[in-house]
């Protein structure tokens, strides 16, 4: 029997060339007594490990290996909890005094960091230094030993010998082990693959720096016991016994300073629920809510979550006294005591919620709550954090980027010494691809065969390489709040950007050991929607709040329902567009389905078809059973939300709360890992128990197959359908300052600003270009000539223009307006390339004359002399030629990707009637099935992946914009102008229905030249 | 530093800069711009898709597409994974400035009968001035056109105009009619994009943006106006253009090359009295050399006979050298193992391949300097005997593989160099036919290679044979397979 206690995953990056699972599975399938998985400085693949072991009941052993500057190379093994506290904050100190992916430990801070539960493996080198272990054996008396380790080098006689020699001279006990790089011999190219990455060198360069076999693996014990004398072998064993720490041992405790004294955390809670729902229901509370939040704090405090729910209050509270927007959402949705918290905005009497979905005594896993906070702000909200509790208490989640296609294509491209551009190509079609049976003829495609050995070498690697963890980055928000030191609980290391932490496990490692992290993530929308508002209460001269907004508004629905969406929240996007005329939402509930339907679960789970047609009352709606009725009522009998599938599973198939959770964990999972198998005999198997049909169980199942990881909780929705209604709600009745506040939170949602302008203009809304001497940073709203404000553009849609400019600029003229472009350039202190940034958007109109002369200005303008604040020139007059209209408007598109001026679609018109293309508007017109012409400004392509290879194009003219549907045929034999063009003429076949219209491509021509053409050499001077 | 020595930058000894050609008249230029010729050059087939490329900000970009390529919407300029997404067959060379200037200055000789004086200097273009040659070759319309044809096999296009710039900015844009006058040349030229002026991308979308398109809305700005804002190198290539500043250009001269031979007195098969004639060439190319202030890389002695192919001895020395001892050396090493077919009758010396020649910069605190010399010429003199494959030099490679690592006789660095290693090697492993041997339990296993197609998986141990000899042996890792005897300890 044997015990390895010197083994490193794939966690030690660019070494290990096995995962952390699969040294496990391998060691207990060998019949070891136990494994140390021993990461370089890292215990980021602990948890993994440990799953694997927890599932075979195999012992695993949490350790590390170091190379303390100047040496030694040595293992750290944790013997109990106290143990692993140690070798955790050994681990953060030397992460925290290296750079990101980095550490650095010194040999004096092995003699005064605590390790006295910790025992050493020490690593002698090829020459031991006697010293070195003599130093070893004091520090760790009676726990250390010497790591013998033969890899058949030819010599190992020689070895065994000496390091015996020096045990018995230092009073050190020799044990075997084998720097495990691998589960099987199988990893050795991979291995190679890893240390060429790490050295940046191809294979053929490498040399020396290769092992020189592959006995670094995970040996059968027979072999060890022919390798290594009895006594070594034994002495791993009882090392092993020595270690008796397991990751299940860890507690989160949560900061305790947030209950105030005399409480308990659940009194505490209790005590904020009441007072909340007192502010919910003014009027009263109905007796249902009372009953779920009864229900909800009982579970609370048998699972001691109390402090959780007390951080996240906390931390909402502070965004709201600090006038920054927050929603939470996600399953604490599903939560009556959330709600009455404020962390949530749904009302749980409007909903039937699942609060098993959040919380379930039977898994034993955290909660989940996800709160959104206005993206331009929640570094406030993270900077309070970690004044709260301290930079030692709180840390960000790992998040754990992995080797996917195109990164391991080049690393192992490169590694085997493939030319740059042969990377390329690879990389290209690879990733296009995938590693998928077609392949070959991609390859071929693409001038690379297949049968090459070095390419079948490139893809068997580029597979195993694939999913391995490359580095850990920050996760966006979920934040680790501990109640003493965090680094005693996991290693805490530097993240890229100054002044983060993270900690070394990601979210699935902190919910495999059931610990909680608060999830502080940004969104746009509540930027806009803050701004928005602000802006709406100065024109009516108070203040003008969330609460102000009026529910239910008719107008709100009827514009949505003529897919009016455009900068709505969630519903703006093409496909939701052409979803709006055919569900036509008429209140809150409508818009969470609408919002939930269109998404790749329902729409591969074929359930839109039947629920619009039972919504358009063509077809009966009906249920198999008062059971299921309960559950689909509200969806028309069709299930859409993931909570109905867990429902549905519990009422028609008899699974338990748990079981039916794991079923939801498992259609996340499926589509990349399967795994869905058992759960669809007990399901079959508990309908038919119930006396369902077999084709309606059928029915079920495929639609659980379809949700996959796309099913949209309706949780989730109903926190966004608030966001979509509020911001419908803002566009429908003041679209200038919705629009103006969009433009201000740019980059966001699926349109751009030109996109955003054209709308508003289309809403009536007067917009005003951008000058210099009226404009500031921000787009702003200035009195109009009608009671309706108008719209002032801002710098910031000026390309290559920063906000430190407009500063100095909107500040220069507080004094006095502008008078020239050299007066704009000296008292704003701007250099040639702001100007000319300004130049190009025809934003120095009012002083430097048309866009050629402001050009020629601002090319001319001279730094100011110390003699002479404004240098002063004595030039000839420049003849330049006036830019005609075309020209204007294409510059306009080149600066700020959007004109105030006419269409360009407009200024070709004439041409495009002569040959007889219609508008977006006319279009209409057109019977369903007929073929037409139309010509646009490409606005957006996509290609989704439930599409099998179809394209959808937006193109967009003077009057509006039009979907193409492109098929696969046609887009491969029209590449061309499908990708590239920015002015598309397309014939094709119009597909009308529902108040929705498409046009099926047949023919693509790029007719950007015709714009060209445009461009008229007119010879007018001034 | 240790550096032992540099060489100066070679480049072809040129003639000094000319300012303007020595003619009569106003001269008169014909610009023939080959636009392919980075392709033409690679001996690419137009009906290819191929691309030439070249680094740019960190990508490889297109320099130049094949007709079948630009066809597929490759264009100069793009990147080439763009290029390749359009035509997913096209095959990518990187550009080779050396064959392009091989290419340039062999049409250069194909047009020295039109003029003496042409020009390099501008990019894949020959500047060629051939006022006086008009009536010789009927007028200029006419010039051009045997001109273009005399570049065949080429894409060209042509431009005539008084002034170099003139004619190279017409040849680019394909302008038909010559220009002989520099009074017409602002109107002739008024219409050309200014980009057609070589200046950076960067500059013409600054002129772009004030409105400034083609040549003649340049000339209509003030000038100071021009300098002050896009520099005055816009403003020289403007002059230039116009004939208002004249432009020095480089001449090209035909690479030297020598050329001697002899007639011997009276056949003859003993080369000793050969050798004489022969010192004599070489004192002559000694001079010629010297005169040139170049070396010869090559040198070829062709020996002639009556009624049998000539005989060819070629001598490539280690280092281009100009010394007739060297190269007389040299050849006699060749010629003493020369098997003559017939008489000789003549001689023939030449050399086509000349170099500049390169002062050797010792370093000054490195006396041995010439060492390096010393050795090159020992190799020569070896090589020269022995003949050019049978001399190698072991070159220690780090590699686990022994057969890779090469010779075991030198020490080795790093963390292999614990595990013993016989001196010789065989060549090649064989298979151990001994049966009397003492196999040591000692094993080193070799597993390592798989990347290139030479993989190795061997545990190797040491032997004893029966008489005391150390052997190094080898089987299959893991097997109990056959013995391979691969090295002999000493």
């Amino acid at each position: 029997m044997f015990a390895e206690l010197h083994a490193l995953s794939n966690f030690s990056f660019l070494r290990g060339a096995s995962h952390p699972k699969e040294l496990v599975a391998e060691a207990a399938r060998l019949g070891y007594a136990a494994l140390a998985l021993t990461d370089e400085c890292s215990l980021a693949g602990a948890v993994r490990a440990h799953a694997e072991a927890k599932q075979l009941g195999f012992k695993l052993i949490i350790g590390s290996e170091f190379r303390l500057e100047g040496g030694p190379k040595l293992v750290l093994l944790a013997t109990d909890r106290r143990g692993y506290g140690q070798l955790a904050a050994f681990i953060t100190l030397g992460r925290r005094a290296a750079e990101k992916g980095g550490y650095r430990l010194l040999r004096h801070q092995l003699e005064t960091h605590a390790l006295d539960h910790c025992l050493a493996l020490w690593l002698p080198e090829d020459a031991p230094d006697a010293e070195t272990g003599a130093w070893l054996a004091r520090l760790f008396p009676a726990r250390c030993w010497i790591g013998a380790e033969l890899f058949l080098g030819g010599e190992d006689g020689r070895r065994l010998a000496a390091l015996q020699a020096l045990g018995d001279r230092l009073g050190l006990p020799l044990v075997a082990c084998n720097d495990v790089h691998m589960h099987a011999r199988e990893r050795q190219p991979l291995q190679d693959t890893l240390t060429a990455i790490r050295l940046g060198k191809p294979l053929a360069e490498l040399g020396y720096a290769l092992f020189p076999n592959s006995e670094r693996h995970l040996r059968p014990v027979e072999t060890l016991a022919r390798i290594y004398p009895r006594p070594l072998l034994e002495e791993s064993l009882r090392i092993a016994e020595r270690c008796r720490f397991s990751l299940d041992e860890l507690r989160y405790e949560y900061p305790a300073e947030l209950v105030p004294d005399g409480y308990t955390a659940i009194d505490w809670l209790r005590e904020l629920t009441r007072q909340g729902m007192a502010k919910r229901w003014p009027e009263g509370v109905p007796d249902k809510v009372r009953r779920q939040v009864g229900h909800e704090l009982e579970l609370i405090g048998a699972m001691a979550y109390e402090p959780f729910f007390l951080t996240v209050h906390d931390v909402v509270q502070f965004a709201r006294s600090r006038g920054i927007l927050c929603q939470g959402r996600g399953s604490a949705a599903n939560s009556a005591v959330c709600y009455c918290l404020g962390i949530t905005e749904v009302d749980p009497a409007r909903l039937d919620l699942l609060f098993e979905r959040f919380i379930s005594k039977e898994r034993n896993e955290p909660p989940d709550i996800d709160v959104d906070f206005e993206h331009e702000r929640r570094e406030e909200v993270i900077q309070y954090i970690y004044r709260k509790y301290g930079r030692h208490r709180a840390a960000l989640a790992a998040s754990l980027i992995t080797y996917r296609v195109r990164s391991a294509v080049r690393d192992v491209a490169r590694a085997l010494g493939f030319s740059p551009s042969r990377i390329d190509t690879l990389a290209r079609v690879l990733d296009r691809h995938g590693v998928a049976e077609t392949l070959p003829e991609r390859l071929a495609e693409a001038g690379l065969a297949s049968e090459n050995p070095a390419v079948r070498r490139l893809l068997a690697l580029v597979q195993m390489l694939v999913g391995f963890p490359r580095h850990l980055s920050q996760h966006v928000g979920g934040f680790v709040i501990a109640a003493e030191d965090l680094s005693h609980w996991v290693p805490v290391e530097n993240a890229a950007m100054p002044e983060r932490t993270v900690i070394q496990w990601d979210k699935d490692d902190l919910e495999s050991l059931g610990l909680l992290k608060v999830d502080v993530l940004s969104l746009g929308m509540l930027t806009a929607i803050r701004k928005a508002l602000a802006y709406v209460g100065e024109g009516l001269g108070r203040p003008f709040a969330l609460a102000d907004i009026p529910p239910e508004d008719p107008a709100v629905y009827e514009m949505l329902q003529r897919a009016d969406s455009i900068g709505v929240f969630q519903v703006e996007s093409r496909a939701q567009m052409s979803m709006l005329p055919r569900l036509r939402p008429k209140n809150y509930y409508d818009l969470v389905i609408q919002i939930a339907i269109v998404r790749p679960g329902p729409i591969q789970g074929d359930m839109v078809h039947p629920y619009l047609t039972r919504r358009a009352g063509l077809e009966p709606v009906s249920y198999p059973g008062p059971d299921v009725e309960k559950v689909l009522k509200r969806t028309l009998g069709v299930p859409i939300f993931q909570e109905q599938v867990m429902q549905l599973a519990m009422v028609a198939a008899g699974f338990t709360p748990g079981e039916a959770d794991q079923l939801r964990r498992a259609m996340a999972a499926w589509h990349r890992k399967g795994g869905l198998e058992p759960f669809e005999k007990k399901l079959m198997d508990g309908m038919r128990e119930r006396g369902y049909e077999e084709r309606f169980a059928r029915q079920i199942y495929r639609q659980i197959q379809g949700f996959g990881e796309y099913g949209f909780p309706e949780s989730h929705s109903a926190s966004f359908a608030l966001l979509a209604y509020v911001s419908a709600w803002l566009k429908c009745h003041h679209p200038a300052a919705f629009a103006c506040a969009l433009l201000n939170s740019q980059p966001m949602g699926f349109y751009g600003p030109s996109q955003l302008i054209q709308d508003a203009r289309r809403h009536g809304v007067e917009v005003r270009p951008i000058d210099v001497n009226h404009s500031d940073w921000d787009c702003a709203l200035e009195p109009g000539d009608s009671p309706v404000p108008a719209l002032r553009l801002g710098l910031r849609l000026v390309n290559g223009f920063s906000s430190a400019a407009a500063q100095r600029l909107s500040e220069a003229r507080r004094q006095s307006l502008f008078q020239s472009v050299q007066d704009l350039a000296t008292r704003a202190r701007l250099d040639r390339r702001e100007l000319e940034a300004l130049a190009a958007a025809d934003a120095l109109r009012g002083l430097g004359g048309h866009r050629h002369r402001a050009f020629w200005e601002a090319a001319g303008v001279e730094a100011p002399t110390p003699l002479y604040a404004e240098p002063q020139f004595a030039e000839a007059a420049p003849l330049l030629r006036k830019p005609g209209e075309a020209e204007d408007v294409i510059a306009d598109y080149a600066a700020a990707g959007a004109s105030l001026r006419r269409h360009p679609l407009s200024l070709l018109r004439e041409r495009l009637d002569r040959r007889g293309f219609r508008t977006a508007e006319a279009l209409w017109q057109v019977r369903n099935g007929a073929i037409a012409r139309v010509a646009g400004l490409v606005v957006c392509r996509q290609r989704p992946m439930t599409a099998n290879g179809t394209t959808f194009v937006t193109i967009e003219d003077e009057t509006g914009q039009i979907n193409l549907i492109v098929w696969p045929a046609t887009a491969q034999a029209q590449r061309r102008a499908l990708l590239y063009a920015h002015l598309l003429a397309v014939s094709g076949t119009v597909q009308q229905e529902e108040g929705v219209l498409h046009l099926v491509a047949g023919r693509l021509e790029d007719i950007g030249k015709w714009l060209d053409g445009l461009v008229v050499k007119s010879r007018d001077f001034q | 530093m240790s550096l032992a020595r540099a060489y100066h930058s070679p480049s072809l000894p040129a003639e000094p800069p000319c300012e303007v050609p020595p003619a009569e008249a106003a001269p008169l230029w014909l610009a023939l711009h080959f636009p392919a010729l980075a392709l033409e050059a690679l001996g690419a087939a137009a009906s290819e898709p191929i691309a030439v490329t070249e680094a740019g900000g960190g990508r490889l970009l297109v320099h130049s597409a094949s007709a079948a390529a630009e066809a597929q919407g490759v264009v100069p300029g793009m990147a080439l994974a763009e290029a390749q997404a359009l035509c997913p067959g096209l095959t990518a060379v990187n550009r080779d400035p050396e064959a392009e200037r091989r290419a340039l200055s062999r049409l250069a000789e194909r047009c020295l009968r039109f003029t003496p004086w042409i020009s390099l200097d501008f990019p894949a273009t020959l500047q060629l001035e051939v006022r006086g040659s008009l009536r010789l070759f009927g007028g200029p319309e006419a010039l051009a056109e045997t001109a273009c044809r005399a570049a065949d096999g080429h894409a060209v296009q042509c431009g005539l105009a008084p002034t170099p710039a003139a004619a190279w900015l017409m040849a680019q844009a394909g302008f038909p009619a010559p220009v002989l006058e520099a009074e017409a040349l602002r109107s002739a030229l008024g219409d050309l994009p200014v980009a057609a002026l070589g200046i950076d991308d960067k500059l013409t979308g600054r002129l772009a943006r004030a409105g400034l398109q083609v040549l003649r809305d340049l000339w209509r700005m003030p000038r100071d106006g021009l300098a002050r804002r896009y520099g005055r190198d816009l403003l020289r290539r403007l002059d230039e253009a116009a004939g208002s500043r004249p432009q020095p250009l480089r001449q090209f001269h035909a690479p030297p090359r020598f050329r001697a031979e002899r007639e011997l007195a009276m056949e003859t098969e003993d080369l000793t009295q050969v050798f004489p004639l022969v010192e004599v060439l070489l004192a002559e190319f000694e001079a010629f050399l010297r005169s040139r202030d170049a070396v010869a890389a090559e040198l070829e002695l062709e020996l002639r006979h009556a009624r049998a192919a000539p005989t060819r001895v070629c001598s490539r020395p280690r280092r281009a050298g100009r010394q007739a001892g060297q190269f007389a050396a040299l050849l006699r090493q060749r010629l003493e193992r020369v098997a003559l077919p017939a008489p000789v009758r003549g001689l023939l010396l030449r050399s086509a391949d000349l170099q500049p020649f390169a002062v050797p910069m010792a370093d000054l605190f490195t006396p041995e300097a010439a060492s390096g010399e010393a050795w090159d010429e020992l190799l020569d003199r070896l090589q020269a005997r022995l003949g050019p494959q049978a001399l190698r030099q072991p070159v220690l490679r780090a590699d686990h593989r022994p057969e890779r690592a090469a010779s075991g006789n030198a020490p080795r660095s790093g963390a292999a160099a614990r595990s013993p290693r016989p001196l010789w090697l065989l060549p090649r492993p064989r298979l151990l036919s001994k049966r009397d041997i003492r196999i040591l339990p000692e094993c080193e296993r070799i597993e390592t290679g798989w990347w290139d197609g030479g993989p190795v998986r061997r545990d190797y141990h040491v032997a004893v044979d029966g008489a005391g000899a150390r052997l190094w042996i080898y089987r299959d890792a893991g097997t109990a397979g056959p013995w391979h005897l691969h090295g002999l300890f000493g």
